[in-house]
């Protein structure tokens, strides 16, 4: 009976201590994560780093090769799911919305443990917060995307497990941007000027550098810190109060642990990944003739996906205000910038200049973001076409000598810029010259310096130019560029003083897009301005490079690797065939 | 002769069930088949177990000394493998590339070494590649060199060097490896399964012929253990079929058989 006795009290708190800790389970092998299977324990994920981290004080970090590192030892409130690139709970379980959209309530996971062991609680979030990241004593960009018309939000405890943050304004962004690595105030609230007046100003800015002992590291991350060798060598290992598992139960992550070695060239990277030392590798597009030479001898996995091209656009701008009027009226035409779009031969630069590696680009949206809209209007190339939508709008030849003319008998001719040296760009603006000759348009290629150029587009002194803008999977990152006041609003500056119908809506919709948390209304606002951007080409976009990735074929669960979270992202649920293998060898 | 065509008509008839073959059975293959390209096969398929089981110094000495050449293949590519983990200076792998005891030896150096010289200028590695010492640092500092260059690269360029009979074989060779991948790609040129064997089968030049081999591995290990034994059997007695074509099979053959290890 005793014996009895004692197992009964045994399990039930084996059985109450379960209950109380609230793990998120990852569904691998359903819904988005179906190519994802179950896997197994062991074995370290070995990735090159070009440099030396210079602090494990991740809200400090510049550096990708620090925040490669401290993004692995911690968690936030929200996590962007790394295959749909929505908003989803982490350390928070849920959350409730105010309807005037301006209180925001975190309802936190119960049970969970920082890697030491120490209990996670609401005191952890509102020191992080007030403590740190709103502290102006800490140099840290994060406190910049949470500032809402210039404000920052406040936060509030509510209880052991539930935190209140309120908004200046309504902003959708919010549940992406407060997803930042929450910090343990066991460790480091004492460092903090906000609860501790006698504390250095500078403490929470040199805590956690490199020389500090890994088990002072605490997170809420998948792994923890174990080893740093400088130029040498980062480790990181399993976090063992990870609060997430696999639909079995099984605590994520598989891995033992990350080893990034370091290599300060990425000729040397890419040789260790040839030789079986690093289990993955991004090449470039000039590094894969050699990878698929050796794939099958050396069991490399090629990842090259037409659905996931990089973020960011590449398009040929026309300026609706450039100095020469003549061109001015004409560039203000859409049927003379639809002309110039089905002028733009995209499958011919895909093959001839990004080697195969890219898609045809219609949206500013990117093709990854949750917000794209795949089904806007699109111009492609048809010369045919384009030489209708030309003599519809008056430009022909009218002197016989092959290019066409403004009606008062000149020559129809424009500059093209683009920067000089990048030999992706001066190709394609190459093609869509001869192509534009074609149909007797006139262009005067002219490749320039890329600061010469930029001074150009910011002044409103360029003709027409082909450059590209980086992205992300946020439509709202944008807004500097489709607002009709935006700073680089750059194919029409009038607009900011005298908008057109359709900038004005985009204007609107610009607005509406970040002041609902509905992303199904966020969404038809954004579906309808890339129509609109489509539909009137503001900019004609070309072509967008595809993602490229390498592995070695023991890896799995490899389905997921994206620009949206790259391999890495993927940490927490890669397993390894064969665990004590890296790359082809047996370590 | 006879007894070996008795064995061809068998081999030819039944495959072995690779499945069930372990280490043993290759080394044994790898030692006593009657066929070069099936001795060569298991030599490939022996390298991780090599790597794993044996120490640094019974792999060189198997490199220096192992019979038949198949072994010491196979001991030469596991010793290359733990020396990229053993520290060794470039001086050091230097010196094993160019005077090392056998082809197996110096080429077990190749790896870690190209690790090394890919920092030096391009300039230096081309002349290293051109005068090397030895066939295998040719092929080390060529690799480096190529490598270095990538982004200039182009099918021509590589095709030239390959052609180019004023150059050494190491050199020669690495230019031939680095063009099996412009075979393969981009999409838009890349060759075809069937130009690739046309290519491996009768091209006139030796390299070209080896860079078609080694980019069509990457098709042939599509096809069963099975399929690729027997097509290596029948390649045999096989008049007019060229030593890369061979090679390419026996290669695909090899990584067949240690997926199944």
């Amino acid at each position: 009976m005793k014996k009895f006795g004692i197992l009964g009290i045994f399990l039930v708190l084996w059985f109450g201590v379960s209950l109380a800790q609230e793990y998120k389970v990852v569904p691998l092998g359903q819904g988005e994560w179906k190519d994802f299977t179950v896997g197994k324990y062991g074995g370290y994920l070995v990735v090159g780093s070009l440099d030396n981290p210079k602090t494990f004080n991740h809200h400090i970090a510049q550096e990708t090769s620090s925040t490669d590192i401290t993004g692995m030892l911690h968690a936030g409130l929200t996590e962007v799911n790394p295959i749909t690139d929505m908003v989803e709970p982490a350390l928070a379980k849920s959350w409730e919305i105010s309807e005037d959209g301006l209180t925001i309530t975190f309802h936190l996971r119960q049970g969970l443990k920082w890697s030491d062991g120490e209990p996670f609680t609401a005191d952890d979030v509102v020191f992080t917060f007030n403590g740190v990241i709103f502290n102006e004593d800490v140099r840290t960009d994060y406190r910049d995307v949470l500032l809402v018309e210039g404000k920052l939000p406040t936060c509030e405890k509510v209880d052991d497990y539930t935190v209140r943050f309120t908004l200046a304004a309504p902003f959708r962004p919010f549940l992406r941007e407060i997803g930042g690595a929450i910090y343990p105030a066991h460790k480091l609230q004492h460092l903090s000027r906000v609860y501790n007046p006698d504390a250095d100003p500078e403490a929470l800015n040199s805590v956690w550098g490199v020389d500090t002992p890994p088990e002072e590291i605490v997170g809420m991350g998948p792994f923890k810190l174990k080893q740093f060798i400088p130029d040498q060598l980062v480790v990181i290992e399993r976090n063992p109060y990870y609060w997430k598992v696999d639909p079995q139960g099984n605590k994520l992550p598989y891995l033992d642990g990350v080893k990034y070695v370091i290599a300060f060239s990425l000729d040397t990277i890419m040789l260790k990944f040839r030789n079986g030392e690093l289990d993955v590798y991004a090449p470039r597009p000039e590094d894969i003739a050699t990878l698929k030479a050796e794939a099958a001898q050396k069991g490399i996995k090629i990842l090259i996906d037409p659905t996931k091209p990089l973020f960011g656009t590449t398009w040929i701008a026309f300026n609706q205000d450039c100095p020469n009027e003549k061109l001015r009226e004409y560039f203000r035409m859409v049927e003379f910038r639809r002309a110039m779009s089905h002028l733009v031969d995209r499958q011919t630069i895909i093959n001839n200049v990004y080697l195969g590696l890219g898609v045809p680009q219609w949206s500013p949206v990117s093709m990854l973001s949750p917000f794209y809209y795949p089904d806007v209007p699109k111009y492609d190339y048809d010369p045919e076409a384009a030489a209708k939508l030309l003599d519809q709008i008056g430009l022909i030849d009218r002197n016989g000598d092959g290019w066409r003319d403004f009606p008062d008998g000149t020559t129809f001719e424009f500059e093209l810029n683009t920067n000089a040296g990048n030999t992706i760009r001066e190709q394609t603006c190459q093609i869509f010259v001869a192509d534009c000759a074609k149909v007797g348009i006139k262009v005067n290629f002219n490749p320039i310096n890329f600061n010469a150029l930029v001074t150009k587009l910011l002044g409103g002194q360029y003709e027409a130019c082909l450059l590209g803008l980086t992205g992300s999977s946020e439509p709202h990152g944008g807004a500097n560029v489709e607002r009709s006041c935006g700073g680089l609003h750059f194919w029409k500056y009038s607009d900011c003083e005298d908008p057109t119908p359709v900038a004005k809506r985009i204007d609107e919709l610009f607005d509406l897009g970040v002041k609902t948390y509905d992303f199904n209304e966020a969404y038809e606002y954004y579906k309808e301005y890339q129509i609109l951007a489509a539909e009137n080409l503001f900019l004609i976009y070309t072509v967008n490079m595809l993602y490229r990735y390498a592995y070695y074929e023991n890896l799995q669960n490899t389905a997921g690797f994206s620009p949206l979270a790259g391999a890495l992202g993927f940490a927490e649920v890669l397993w390894k065939k064969n665990p004590n293998m890296v790359g082809n060898r047996i370590g | 002769m006879k007894k070996v065509c008795l064995f061809l008509v068998f081999s030819l008839l039944a495959a072995p069930a690779w499945a069930k073959f372990g280490p043993a059975d290759f080394e044994r293959m790898a030692t006593k088949d009657v066929i070069p390209e099936i001795r060569l096969a298991a030599a490939y398929a022996l390298v991780n177990t090599y790597a794993a089981t044996k120490s640094s110094e019974e792999l060189l000495k198997l490199a220096e000394s192992g019979s038949p050449e198949a072994l010491r293949l196979a001991a030469s590519l596991a010793l290359s493998q733990k020396l990229l983990d053993a520290g060794k200076t470039k001086d050091e792998l230097m010196a094993m590339a160019s005077t090392g005891a056998t082809p197996e030896v110096r080429a077990a150096a190749v790896p870690a070494l190209m690790e090394l010289l890919v920092a030096d200028k391009a300039d230096a590695l081309l002349e290293l590649a051109k005068t090397g010492a030895s066939e295998e640092l040719q092929y080390a500092a060529g690799k480096a060199y190529l490598q270095k260059i990538r982004s200039k690269l182009d099918r021509a360029k590589l095709e030239a060097i390959c052609k180019d009979e004023s150059l050494p074989a190491g050199y020669r060779r690495a230019a031939a490896e680095v063009l099996a991948g412009y075979y393969l790609f981009p999409a838009q040129t890349a060759l075809s399964r069937a130009q690739l064997e046309e290519l491996a089968l009768t091209d006139a030049n030796p390299y070209i012929r080896y860079a078609a081999a080694y980019a069509l591995v990457n098709f042939l290990v599509e096809e069963t253990a099975d399929c690729l034994y027997k097509k290596v059997v029948s390649l045999f007695m096989a008049p007019n079929v060229s030593t890369e074509y061979r090679w390419a099979y026996a290669r695909a053959l090899g990584i067949k058989w240690a997926g199944s290890l």
